[in-house]
């Protein structure tokens, strides 16, 4: 199949994608593309690189398994993004089942996690700032995240969470509010 | 019934809630309408990853897509000569059957077999019963030479089956289980017999290698 597998054109990726001599050429040619967004998307929700690492691995499965299937009616990286999000709540969500975890020792295993990690310094601002995002309850750490860093279009997230674009404006206020408190709080 | 209820809900709602309620209902209007605040705080990220591990994440990714595609199936870990399993009911038929012609008056004897060889043979008995009984059905309905065999295999009492492991019982080492077990068709068929606890207590009883419950209840 003559099909262009420049990572710049999605279209062409999935039509390589239908083909099974192209499949394996375009599936890897869209990882390159967005395994990295996504990555730091994961990373951002599960904290550890490790949690992070799997996740994105078992959303690349999805992925493969999903891609023939995928119908076009969203752009591919809002498709990617919903799973990947799902993905990493479900990841959450087997953590609170393991450990057994009411939702305040969650916020507090979350900030644990953040400890532990690798240069953490609770008087870098980047840090603090990780702090507090992790403080905030998770619909709104979602919407934090995608708008804050991914700078993603709310109607893109509306796509990815499935919520209406007046309601993750609405959340993004209250997480940037909840964020500047932890601050003002922080600087007491 | 309903009367009698106390009318209150069971749920619980977190602290200060309601009490902020309208509050936040009318933000939340508002912020959905507002524009974006701004942030001034740092985008960059302070987490780590390993080295080159950006690098090297689509292809590993790939990679890991790949394993999870691989069949599962595994080689297997015992050969068996060939056309072994072609024959067996066959001449398990016909060992059986030898067996049964030679099986002495049903005296009751005392096994001085070593309790280990016992419940080798109870296994080996149990399994063959099972895959005997499990081919016949699929068999049956194929009328192959293995069928047919396997057919008239399934008549033979159980006592007939167990004497005949207890007499070849090297014969039954843990390859040969192995590979009865392997062979044995699947039980996804509705009609297959199921063989519970209580059937297994009974045979165990009734061959003997038990005593029966109300025996050992005396003799506790």
């Amino acid at each position: 199949m003559n099909v262009s597998l420049s990572q710049n054109d999605d279209k062409a990726l999935l039509v390589a994608f239908q083909d099974e001599a192209s499949r394996e050429r375009a599936f890897t040619a869209i990882l390159k593309k967005y395994s990295e967004r996504l990555y730091w998307h994961i990373r951002r929700l599960v904290i550890s690189h490790d949690d992070a690492h799997d996740v994105l691995q078992n959303v690349s499965i999805r992925v493969w398994r999903g891609l023939a299937d995928f119908r076009g009616d969203s752009s591919l990286y809002t498709w990617l993004y919903r799973i990947a999000t799902n993905e990493a709540l479900s990841f959450i969500e087997s953590q609170k089942r393991r450990a057994s975890l009411s939702l305040s020792d969650h916020e507090q295993y979350l900030e644990n996690k953040l400890c532990a990690e690798q240069g953490f310094d609770p008087r870098k601002l980047e840090w603090r700032l990780q702090q507090a995002i992790q403080a905030l309850p998770e619909k709104q750490r979602i919407v934090f995240t995608l708008r804050y860093y991914d700078e993603m279009p709310y109607e893109q997230m509306s796509k990815v969470t499935g919520t209406s674009v007046g309601a993750l404006k609405a959340s993004y206020h209250h997480a940037v509010k909840k964020v500047e408190a932890f601050f003002k709080n922080d600087s007491h | 019934m309903l009367a009698g209820l106390p009318p209150h809900l069971p749920f619980s709602v977190p602290k200060g809630y309601l009490e902020n309620l309208s509050d936040d209902l009318v933000a939340s209007a508002r912020f959905a309408e507002a524009e974006e605040p701004p942030l001034d705080l740092p985008k960059a990220l302070p987490f780590e990853t390993p080295e080159k591990y950006v690098e090297s994440l689509a292809q590993t990714l790939t990679n890991a897509v790949n394993d999870a595609n691989l069949p599962k199936e595994k080689a297997p870990l015992f050969e068996v000569p060939a056309g072994y399993f072609e024959s067996l009911p066959g001449r398990l038929l016909h060992a059986a059957k030898e067996a049964e012609l030679s099986r002495p008056n049903h005296a009751k004897t005392i096994s001085l077999t070593p309790l280990w060889k016992k419940w080798t043979s109870v296994a080996a008995a149990a399994m063959l019963l099972l895959s005997l009984s499990l081919g016949g059905y699929h068999y049956h309905e194929m009328h192959t030479p293995e069928a047919v065999a396997a057919k008239q295999l399934s008549t033979l009492d159980k006592e007939s089956i167990s004497a005949y492991v207890e007499q070849h019982l090297e014969d039954f080492d843990a390859s040969t289980l192995e590979s009865l077990a392997a062979s044995a068709p699947s039980t996804a068929g509705p009609q297959l017999p199921v063989l519970d606890t209580r059937d297994i207590q009974q045979y165990l009883e009734e061959s003997g290698e038990l005593p029966a419950q109300n025996e050992q209840a005396e003799t506790l």
